[in-house]
């Protein structure tokens, strides 16, 4: 049997077991006097029993003495000594010699029984009723002897019973104590006795299908536990009172909070600011919306969205699940301003072939040159269109991963002398220079219209941005990298806009050159679909260089 | 009589050509500008009777400029913006910083002159 001890409640236990052996004490005490007594009354049956006995055995024995009273009275006749009339009672003590004299014949007919009979001293009938009687003495004392011998057994027994059943108690409700405090595994061992060893198998019963059922509920409990803590939602449960009644880890991370912290807090008083109490305040209201954004620790956006929980038909709170939807609504607002741009850079062009197609129609009276100088700025605004049209669908089909790479040995050197040489008239013509350094020829695995493209990009913003001086490309390879770096002399970039000029439609601050703005956006992708890199270095007011770097194909030994 | 004064403030070229070439065959006096500081200027010097502005400019917003014609320089005329961001939340961003009309490019030229007259008329009145 398990024991454990319990410093509190000792002498609280030992004052209740006094007082219930005491009780025990009293119970056996009260059983003694009847015990007694009982014995008392059996010696006092078996006495009369025998009194009345001897009386009627005397009186048959009286009538043979009387027989032999006359007998003796015959003789006495003869003798002529008359003696006068004895009569000795049966308490006295008479001579031995003394004579019989017969009793009145009406004693015995006044005394059916005899009892009262005088007998006469040293007859046969005094004989058996002194027999008779100290036989009824000694069985009545042996009977009393047996009463007060079975009382003191009964006591003794009693008071072992009593201990014994106050021990059984005190262990079962120790034990129960042991059940009530949590610990299920607490069993009682065997009694000696039969009911409370019942009721100890009855208990021990009890506390394993305790045990069994507590364990299922922490084993229930051990899961939605580990399902909620592994959730990467978040879940909050209002009370009906609008108390916390649980939040799971990623709740907590979301909010900021810690678990235990909050528990028992008004939902209402979760949140302070603005941007998160609106809303969840909001979500909180039974007439309110069943889900809403809001903005939580951290500048996170997290959409709440909440669940009528009922319990036996009966409200029972709110289920309010949270999810980071910061990445989403991120993506949302790229996607917006990507849609409003697209639509802006359409519109622009279209305005321009729109506005001069509509006069050239309204006016037919314009001159020549008017007129082919509008029907050129419409040529202009449509090949820009088209162009924009093409920028955006090779962006797409990049980022997407749908562009096709037909890729093949190619010299950068030689792609470096041919796109310079595109783009020399242009920096003439602007008396900007423009040189190629490219001390050896590096050859990597790419495709050429691509690589095409990202240089041309390249030379040509650097014509754009460049008013004096003029730039430079260098070919080279490092670290298993082939390397074409284009580096201008031209105004350069704003160090708060470096971090943006690879971003679609970025235009430099201040430009009016005509231009997508995806120009570097589709260069970045194009390199990357290569295994490769992009940096752009830049000093405000300086000049810029933008270096291309793509893996050297892996040579075989 | 002096000619009615209308300041065009567009970063893109054609359009500008376009606007001005319509309000100069009426008789309309364009001056031109193709930042958002290069309007401000034009707007503190010349006070034109009416300003077309661009809402995308190189070194600021359409919205920027129309903010300070108000407050900074006390512009009063009409400031008509012309944009091809045409959405309801720009109008109405543009109307809570001063604008006076939208029109959404791309825009017929003969609407767009019409409006010019309904709103010099109107600051006549």
């Amino acid at each position: 049997m398990t024991r454990s001890h319990n410093p509190n409640g000792g002498t609280r236990r030992s004052k209740t077991r006094s007082v219930r052996e005491a009780i025990y004490r009293a119970v056996i005490n009260a059983a003694l006097l009847p015990a007694v007594l009982l014995s008392a009354a059996g010696g006092a049956v078996v006495l009369y029993l025998a009194f009345a006995l001897s009386g009627r055995v005397a009186d048959d024995v009286r009538l043979q003495d009387t027989e032999q009273t006359r007998w003796y009275a015959a003789a006495d006749d003869l003798a002529g000594d008359v003696a006068r009339p004895s009569i000795r009672l049966d308490s006295q003590r008479a001579d031995p010699r003394t004579p019989f004299v017969a009793p009145p014949r009406e004693w015995a007919a006044a005394d059916p029984v005899g009892a009262r009979a005088p007998v006469v001293y040293g007859s046969p009938a005094h004989a058996i009723r002194r027999s008779l009687l100290l036989a009824a003495a000694g069985t009545t004392a042996v009977l009393l002897f047996l009463g007060l011998l079975l009382a003191a057994h009964t006591r003794a027994h009693g008071e072992r019973i009593a201990g014994c059943v106050g021990a059984h108690l005190q262990a079962l409700r120790w034990a129960a104590d042991r059940v009530a405090a949590g610990d299920l595994s607490t069993r009682v061992g065997r009694f000696e006795h039969e009911e409370p060893e019942a009721l100890a198998l009855a208990f021990n019963r009890m506390a394993a299908t305790l045990g069994e059922a507590q364990h299922r509920l922490r084993q229930r409990r051990a899961l939605f536990e580990t399902t909620l803590g592994a959730m990467r939602d978040g879940v909050v449960v209002v009370g009906p009172h609008g108390g916390i009644a649980y939040l799971n880890p990623a709740a907590a991370a979301l909010l900021g909070r810690e678990c235990t912290e909050t528990i028992g807090l008004l939902a209402s008083e979760m949140f302070d600011a603005p941007d998160s109490a609106g809303p969840w305040n909001a979500l909180l209201d039974p007439d309110g919306p069943d889900e809403v954004d809001m903005v939580v620790a951290g500048n996170l956006t997290v959409q709440a969205s909440r669940t009528h929980a009922t319990a036996e038909g009966a409200a029972a709170g709110l289920v309010i699940v949270l999810r980071d939807v910061s990445r989403e609504r991120e993506a949302d607002r790229t996607k917006a301003d990507f849609v409003s741009h697209v639509s802006h850079e359409l519109r622009t062009p279209l305005a321009a072939i729109i506005g001069f197609t509509e006069t050239l129609l309204d006016e037919p009276e314009l001159d020549p040159d008017t007129r082919a100088e509008f029907l050129t700025i419409v040529k202009t605004e449509a090949l820009r269109l088209g162009n924009l049209v093409t920028d955006l669908l090779n962006l797409s089909m990049m980022e997407s991963g749908r562009a096709e790479l037909h890729v093949s040995l190619l010299s950068l050197s030689e792609l470096a002398c041919e796109s310079v040489a595109l783009v020399r008239p242009s920096f003439e013509e602007k008396g900007l220079s423009i040189s190629v350094d490219a001390p050896q020829d590096v050859v990597v695995a790419a495709d050429r219209d691509q690589m095409k493209s990202v240089l041309g990009n390249l030379l040509d913003n650097a014509l754009k941005y460049t008013d004096v001086g003029g730039a430079k490309v260098d070919v080279f390879a490092r670290d298993g990298y082939a390397v074409v770096a284009v580096s201008d002399s031209g105004c350069g970039i704003p160090p708060d806009e470096v971090h943006k000029v690879f971003e679609r439609f970025y235009r430099a601050r201040g430009t009016t050159e005509p231009g997508t703005g995806l120009g570097l956006a589709i260069a970045k992708t194009a390199v990357a679909a290569h295994g490769g890199h992009i940096r752009l270095e830049s000093e405000y007011g300086a000049g810029t260089k933008v270096s291309v770097e793509l893996p050297l194909p892996q040579t075989e030994e | 009589m002096k000619p009615v004064c209308i300041l065009v403030v567009d970063d893109e070229v054609f359009l500008r050509h376009l606007v001005s070439y319509h309000l100069t065959r009426q008789g309309k006096h364009v001056i031109e500008a193709s930042t958002a500081e290069e309007g401000l200027r034009m707007i503190a010097q010349a006070r034109p009777d009416l300003v077309v502005l661009d809402l995308k400019l190189p070194d600021a917003t359409g919205l920027e400029l129309c903010r300070k014609a108000r407050e900074e320089l006390s512009y009063a005329g009409p400031i008509l913006v012309l944009s091809a961001y045409g959405t309801p939340v720009n109008q109405a961003l543009a109307a809570a910083n001063g604008a006076t009309a939208f029109f959404q490019k791309p825009f017929s030229p003969s609407k767009l002159l019409a409006e010019v007259d309904r709103l010099l008329i109107r600051r006549a009145a």
